[in-house]
C-alpha cells in the first residue's frame, strides 16, 4: 500500500532542492501536435527559463512559471516543465507537456500554474 | 410545394402546416426569423430538435438559413403541435465578442479582420506575406507591400508583378501541418484553402496558380496544385475559396508535412499585372462565414475604430454605419455589405394614371408616406481624445499660488522654473519628496510643494503633449436650405481621430440628411430580398422614386405559393430594436479604455496522467501497485504574480503570491 506520506515524498521530490528529480525549468514554444506519451521535448521550443515557484502540500505540488511582460511575445502553442538540465533549450528530462494557445503582447505578463496530485 | 424547408439537412417540407409559415427577412443586424408549425399525429411523428440547421428555398432561391432556437409544444385539437422558430446566421456570428482597436483601414480590412481572428476560428493561417516569413523571388518581381488598401490583414502582403506574358513567381517557407486544424479536427475534403487576391488590371491577368510543396528548398517534385483562372476573378480584391479536394496531386505530396508554398501569377500579352496574396489560411466549410458579398468597402480609410468586447454583428454594423453601407448574412453565411443603392430588385412597381392595372404589385397594398422626424442635417461628433504634437505652456507665478493648471492633459510632461529643469513626478503616486513637483494628469494639475513654490514672476513651463477632444461639425448645405437645420450629435468616445470624426459624421449625414418617405406593398412575383433597391413609378399615388427593401415578410398564399409583403425606406429608418440597440451601444461606447490596459485572458486546463508502475508478485514476494499522478493546470495573462518568502502556501490560483526561488524567480 503506497502510503499517504510516501506520496507526498514522490509529490515532493519534484521540488526538492537538494534532489536530483527537481523540477527546475519550464519551456514554452510554437509546436501544434497534441502532447504525446512519447515527448522527450516540446516540438518547436522558443524559450527557457528557471522554474517561478513550487508549493506542497501533502501529495499535491504546484509548479508556477512566470513570463514578464519582456520575455517572450507572439502566439504560445505548447508549455512544458523540465527536470534537472540546464539554461539550454531542451537539457533535462521533460516531466509533462501541455498544449496551450495564447497570444501574449509585450504588455502582458503570464502566469502558469501546473498542480501535480499523486493518488 | 415551390417551398422546400431543409431541415438538419434532409427536406423536411412534407411535415410542415403551410398555412403557418412565415419567414421575415431584415437588413441589418436584425435577425432574420422563420416560424412555422409541425404537426404530430400516427406515423407523421417527425420532431425536429434545437440547434438543427434550417435552409429555406423559394423557387429554388435560398431565402432563410440558420438554426432553430425554440420549440414550442401546443395542442391542435386531438393533436400535438410544435411550434417552430428559427433565427438567422446573425446570431451565430454574435457567439463572440470583438475587442480591437484597428486605425487608418478601410471597412474591407476591418471586416476581414474581424472574421478571421473572432469568427472564423477552426481556421489555420499559413501565408500572410509578413515581414516575419521567409519569402524568396523566383522569377518576376515579388516584394512586400504595405501600401494601404494592398493588403487585408496584419501590416503588409507580398505583391507579385508580371510583365506581358511573362510570369512572377515567389514561394513561403516554412513547415506547416496542414492535415488538421489548429483545434485539431482534421483538414477534410471539403474544406478550404481561403486566400485574398488583389488584382489592378484584370485584362493583363491569365492565371494564379498556388503549390503546396512538401519538398524543401527550390525542388518541385511533390506537391498539390490548384490554377485559378482571370476569367473567376475581378479587378480588386477577390476572396477565393478553393476545396481541398480541388488540387491535382503530383508525385507523394503530404498535407501534414508542406514545407513551402509557391504562388506563380502569369501575365497575359496585354500588358503588366500587379496581383497581391493576402491572408492563406485553412478554413473549415460547415462553420466558415465568407466575404464574396462585400463591395463598396475599400474606401474611405477610416481613422479609427475601437471594439470594446462588442458582439460581432453590432461591429460590423458600426463599420457599416461608418460609410453609410447597408449588410446582411445571406442564407450560405456570406456576408454581405454594400451601398444601399448598390443592388437593385430584379423588377419595379410600375403604373400609369388612370389604369388600375398594376405590375408585380398587389393594387389596393401599396400606401407610402412621408415625414420629417428622422431629418438630421448638421451634425457634431464628440469623439474621445488625441495626442497632439508636443506643446510649451508658459505661466508666470504670482508668489502665492503651488498649483499650475496646464489647458489639457498633457502626456510626456516635462518642467522648468525660469529656463531651468525641474524633476516632475506623477501626482497619487511618486514620492513628493523625490521629485520637484508633481502632475495629476486627470486634473491637469502641475503641483509645488511648498519648498519649491515658484516665486513672484517665475515662469513655469511645461511641455509635452496635449491630448485635445475630438470635436467635429459637419452639415449638409442642400438639405439645411430646404429643411432649415435640424442638429444632431453623436457621441463616441471610441473615435480617437478626426479624420474619424469626419467619417461618422459624413455617414450619418448620408443616411438622415433627406426627410424619410415609407411605404409597403405587396406582390406575389418571387426574386425580392431585403436590401434591396425598388424603382417605384405608380402615376396615380403621385410617387416616382427608388426605395430601398427593409423588411420582406414571406406567407403562404396556398400550400404551392407565396405572397410576399415589402416595407419599404427612402433612407434609414430606426425601428425600436435597431434604436435599442444604439441606445446600449452608445453606453459601451462610453468605456474609456486605458493605453496600458491589457487584456485578461483567463484559460483553464484539466489533465490527468497516470502513471502505471508495476510489477510482479510471484514466488519471489513481488507486488504490483498503481500511482497515479493527477494534473490541473491553471494560466492567465496579466495574473499579477507577487513573489514572496517562504514558507508560503498560496490559497489557490487566484492568490497571486507565490514562494520565491533563488535563481528561479525574477528578481525585476
Amino acid at each position: 500500500m503506497l502510503t499517504t506520506v510516501g506520496k507526498g515524498a514522490i509529490a515532493q521530490a519534484l521540488g526538492d532542492p537538494a534532489g536530483s528529480s527537481r523540477v527546475l525549468y519550464v519551456e514554452v514554444g510554437t509546436g501544434t501536435n497534441a502532447p504525446a506519451l512519447g515527448d522527450t521535448a516540446l516540438q518547436t521550443p522558443t524559450y527557457r527559463k528557471a522554474l517561478g515557484s513550487y508549493n506542497f502540500s501533502g501529495p499535491v505540488i504546484s509548479l508556477t512559471a512566470y513570463f514578464n511582460p519582456t520575455e517572450v511575445t507572439g502566439t504560445l502553442r505548447e508549455i512544458g516543465f523540465f527536470i534537472g538540465g540546464s539554461g539550454t533549450i531542451g537539457t533535462g528530462t521533460l516531466l509533462t507537456r501541455i498544449a496551450i494557445n495564447r497570444t501574449k503582447t509585450s504588455s502582458d505578463s503570464y502566469t502558469f500554474e501546473d498542480t501535480l496530485t499523486v493518488s | 410545394m415551390a417551398v422546400v424547408v431543409t431541415i438538419a439537412g434532409v427536406d423536411k417540407t412534407s411535415f410542415i402546416d403551410w398555412e403557418s409559415f412565415s419567414v421575415e427577412q431584415q437588413v441589418t443586424n436584425q435577425v432574420d426569423t422563420v416560424n412555422f408549425l409541425i404537426k404530430v399525429y400516427g406515423t407523421k411523428n417527425y420532431t425536429p430538435t434545437k440547434g438543427d440547421t434550417v435552409l429555406v428555398t423559394d423557387n429554388g432561391t435560398d431565402i432563410f438559413g440558420g438554426t432553430i432556437i425554440n420549440i414550442q409544444r401546443v395542442l391542435r385539437g386531438p393533436m400535438l403541435g410544435l411550434q417552430i422558430k428559427a433565427v438567422s446566421h446573425e446570431r451565430t456570428l454574435d457567439r463572440y465578442l470583438v475587442s480591437r482597436e484597428i486605425t487608418g483601414q478601410n471597412a474591407r480590412y476591418i471586416i476581414n479582420t474581424i472574421l478571421a481572428d473572432f469568427v472564423n476560428r477552426v481556421t489555420r493561417a499559413i501565408d500572410s506575406g509578413e515581414s516575419t516569413e521567409t519569402w524568396t523571388q523566383e522569377d518576376g518581381t515579388v516584394a512586400a507591400t504595405t501600401t494601404a488598401g494592398e493588403y487585408v490583414y496584419g501590416s503588409q502582403a507580398r505583391k507579385f508583378t508580371a510583365t506581358s506574358g511573362s510570369t512572377a513567381t515567389g514561394r513561403a517557407a516554412s513547415a506547416l501541418d496542414l492535415s488538421k486544424f489548429d483545434d485539431g479536427s482534421s483538414f477534410g475534403n471539403s474544406d478550404y484553402v481561403k486566400l485574398w487576391i488583389r488584382v489592378d488590371t484584370i485584362a493583363n491577368l491569365t492565371s494564379i496558380r498556388v503549390r503546396f510543396v512538401s519538398d524543401a528548398g527550390a525542388t518541385y517534385t511533390n506537391y498539390y496544385e490548384k490554377t485559378i483562372l482571370a476569367a473567376s476573378l475581378v479587378a480588386g480584391w477577390n476572396e477565393v475559396t478553393i476545396a481541398k479536394s480541388a488540387f491535382s496531386s503530383t508525385g507523394s505530396p503530404s498535407w501534414s508535412g508542406n514545407l513551402k508554398r509557391q504562388y506563380r501569377v502569369t501575365a497575359s500579352g496585354a500588358g503588366t499585372v500587379n496581383v497581391v496574396i493576402d491572408d492563406v489560411r485553412l478554413v473549415q466549410a460547415s462553420t466558415y462565414f465568407s466575404q464574396t458579398g462585400v463591395d463598396d468597402a475599400d474606401s474611405p480609410t477610416l481613422g479609427s475604430v475601437k471594439f470594446n468586447y462588442e458582439q460581432v454583428s453590432d461591429a460590423i454594423k458600426q463599420i457599416a454605419d461608418a460609410v453609410g453601407n447597408d449588410w446582411y448574412i445571406n442564407p450560405s453565411r456570406v456576408l454581405y455589405f454594400y451601398q444601399a443603392s448598390g443592388v437593385s430588385a430584379p423588377f419595379s412597381l410600375t403604373s400609369s394614371s388612370p389604369s388600375v392595372t398594376s405590375q408585380n404589385f398587389v393594387w389596393n397594398s401599396l400606401q407610402v408616406s412621408d415625414d420629417l422626424s428622422t431629418l438630421k442635417n448638421q451634425i457634431y461628433v464628440r469623439g474621445g481624445e488625441y495626442q497632439g504634437n508636443s506643446s510649451t505652456y508658459d505661466q508666470t507665478a504670482d508668489g502665492n499660488s503651488i498649483n499650475f493648471r496646464s489647458p489639457y492633459k498633457l502626456k510626456n510632461i516635462t518642467i522648468a522654473v525660469n529656463g531651468v529643469s525641474k524633476t516632475v513626478g506623477v501626482d497619487n503616486l511618486d514620492d513628493p519628496a523625490s521629485f520637484y513637483a508633481l502632475y495629476n494628469f486627470e486634473e491637469k494639475n502641475l503641483k509645488f510643494p511648498s519648498a519649491n513654490k515658484p516665486a513672484s514672476g517665475d515662469v513655469v513651463r511645461m511641455v509635452g503633449n496635449p491630448m485635445i477632444p475630438v470635436i467635429v461639425k459637419r452639415g449638409d448645405a442642400t438639405s439645411i436650405a430646404q429643411y432649415g437645420i435640424f442638429e444632431h450629435v453623436v457621441i463616441d468616445k471610441s473615435i480617437t481621430t478626426l479624420q474619424g470624426a469626419r467619417d461618422r459624421a459624413a455617414a450619418e449625414l448620408r443616411n438622415y440628411r433627406n426627410s424619410l418617405v415609407e411605404g409597403s406593398f405587396k406582390t406575389d412575383t418571387a426574386g425580392l430580398r431585403a436590401g434591396q433597391t425598388i424603382s417605384i413609378n405608380v402615376t396615380t399615388l403621385g410617387v416616382n422614386d427608388t426605395f430601398v427593401i427593409q423588411t420582406v415578410t414571406y406567407r403562404m398564399k396556398s400550400p404551392t405559393e407565396m405572397i410576399y409583403e415589402c416595407k419599404l425606406v427612402s433612407t434609414r429608418s430606426f425601428g425600436i430594436i435597431e434604436y435599442l440597440l444604439t441606445v446600449l451601444r452608445n453606453e459601451r461606447k462610453q468605456i474609456d479604455i486605458n493605453d496600458s490596459e491589457s487584456v485578461d485572458l483567463v484559460q483553464d486546463i484539466t489533465e490527468v496522467v497516470t502513471t502505471a508502475d508495476s510489477w510482479t508478485q510471484g514466488a519471489q514476494d513481488n507486488a504490483s501497485e498503481t500511482i497515479t499522478i493527477g494534473e490541473a493546470t491553471n494560466d492567465q495573462l496579466n495574473h499579477g504574480t507577487i513573489f514572496v518568502l517562504t514558507p508560503y502556501t498560496p490559497s489557490g490560483f487566484a492568490d497571486t503570491k507565490r514562494p520565491f526561488i533563488l535563481n528561479g524567480s525574477p528578481l525585476g
